[in-house]
């Protein structure tokens, strides 16, 4: 652990919240090897309810959120999740992540009626063979296109989302070409984290970095589709802008920080309250131990993601190894012995 | 004719960037004003293209030239417009229209 006169960089100073993401639902119709909050086919009765979440949703925005993404689990797996997008559109732009098996026509229009922004849809392959048998259920390749098109079809503006990993990195550029295809304006290739079921299938899922960059380089994004990606030169530290909330009421920063920090349970105290606990603003300083200068040019911010940083060093102002920059010979193959906590608060 | 902003329009301004996020529910969309366009949305909304223009010379000058606060209102009304963020009322005329 270093010494806090010894950190560089440091993050755009916020000193509200401007967005937040709501992990609605641990639940989903599908199986993911790749599934962060490890769902269950039905929700938990501690979710919190749709009544709830307004209600905290009224605080946020008085808090100055004006931005707000929804994802799970799948949303769409609790219908009352409409109820809140309803409320949500009004007062800020809402997003919603979805695996778009649940969405037919009825249910895009609907969704476009109550003023969703947009969608992200999760594929896991361009094909049925790769995507199934990442989801674990057969034809869920197809719902999900269907539901994209859906969605495509009642004018609203989608973006794919790909989590890379061992089962798909071969078959991104078909991706691209697919999304392209059926109108989405962007894909974004995410990278894997250590979490849920994803952590536990890490030895058989997980890539190293150099498969991951150079499936990364041999992208080439169709003419008019956009391509999101975090590695190196785009590897932001984006703590100084995060706010989530998980579907039990706990204020956790970021979806990704989900299974290391907790700042609080925002139905027994204020959001704001969890928002100046002291790692949280230590993590939004985001002054590291090291900074890469490519990333740091164009994201503005230093270190990397916080996430991964603190899943393979267990400190919280350590060097991203997911950028090449800052890797330093860590094998994203091999997750670090047990749980390291180390400096944790 | 005054301007008019964007029905339901939503401002969040980050005054630690230097900068403004405005919301259009009507067409879903989050937009990121810079301090210059920021400024032109708050002044625009309610005058006219003349009161809007002595306003914006105000508080610009005199880091501004008179000429150089016109280009710049008129560069940023067309873009704020352009995004949905200000918009004639309905049933309003611009200048030079019938």
């Amino acid at each position: 652990m270093s010494a806090a006169g010894d950190l560089v960089g440091g993050s755009p100073p916020l000193h509200r919240p401007m967005k937040v993401t709501i992990g609605y639902t641990e639940s989903c119709n599908l199986d993911c090897r790749v599934c962060y909050a490890d769902c269950a086919r039905e929700p938990s009765p501690r979710e919190l309810p749709a009544a709830t979440w307004i209600r905290l949703l009224d605080e946020l925005f008085e808090a100055g959120v004006i931005s707000v993404m929804i994802e799970g689990g799948e949303p769409l797996h609790r219908p009352d999740v409409l109820e809140v997008i309803a409320h949500a559109a009004p007062r800020a732009m809402t997003r919603l992540r979805t695996n778009a098996t649940l969405v037919d026509d009825a249910m895009a229009a609907r969704l476009r009626l109550i003023g969703l922004g947009d969608a992200m849809v999760d594929l896991l392959g361009a094909t049925p063979a790769t995507h199934d048998a990442l989801t674990g259920v057969p034809g869920s390749h197809a719902r999900s296109l269907a539901g994209l098109r859906a969605l495509r079809r009642a004018g609203l503006p989608v973006t794919v989302l790909v989590i890379m990993n061992r089962g798909n990195h071969r078959e991104l550029q078909p991706l691209l070409e697919l999304a392209h295809a059926e109108g989405a304006e962007a894909v974004g290739v995410l990278r894997p984290y250590p979490l849920g079921r994803m952590r536990r299938d890490w030895a058989a899922l997980s890539l190293s970095l150099e498969e991951m960059t150079a499936a990364i380089a041999a992208l080439r994004p169709p003419p008019g589709l956009r391509l999101m990606q975090s590695w190196h030169p785009n590897d932001a530290n984006c703590c100084w802008q995060m706010a989530a909330v998980n579907a039990y009421g706990r204020s956790i920063g970021c979806m990704y920080l989900r299974e290391y920090v907790d700042y609080g349970d925002v139905t027994e105290v204020s959001f704001l309250e969890t928002w100046e606990d002291p790692l949280y603003r230590r993590l939004r300083a985001g002054r590291v131990e090291t900074s890469c200068g490519g990333c740091a040019a164009t994201q503005h911010t230093h270190g990397g993601c916080r996430s991964t940083a603190f899943a393979f060093h267990g400190r919280w102002d350590a060097p991203d190894p997911f950028d090449s920059g800052l890797n330093r010979g860590v094998d994203l193959r091999v997750l670090p012995a047990g749980e390291r906590r180390g400096d944790a608060p | 004719m005054p301007h008019e902003r964007a029905p339901g329009l939503r401002l969040r301004p980050v005054p630690e960037l230097g900068a403004c996020l405005a919301y259009t529910p009507a067409a879903p969309r989050l937009h990121q004003l810079n301090a210059t366009a920021w400024l032109i949305l708050e002044l625009a909304d309610g005058r006219d293209d003349a009161a809007l223009a002595e306003a914006f010379a105000a508080r610009t000058a005199p880091a501004l030239s008179a000429s150089a606060a016109r280009r710049t209102l008129e560069e940023g009304l067309a873009s704020l417009r352009a995004c949905g963020l200000l918009r004639r009322p309905p049933g309003g005329t611009t200048e030079g229209e019938p």
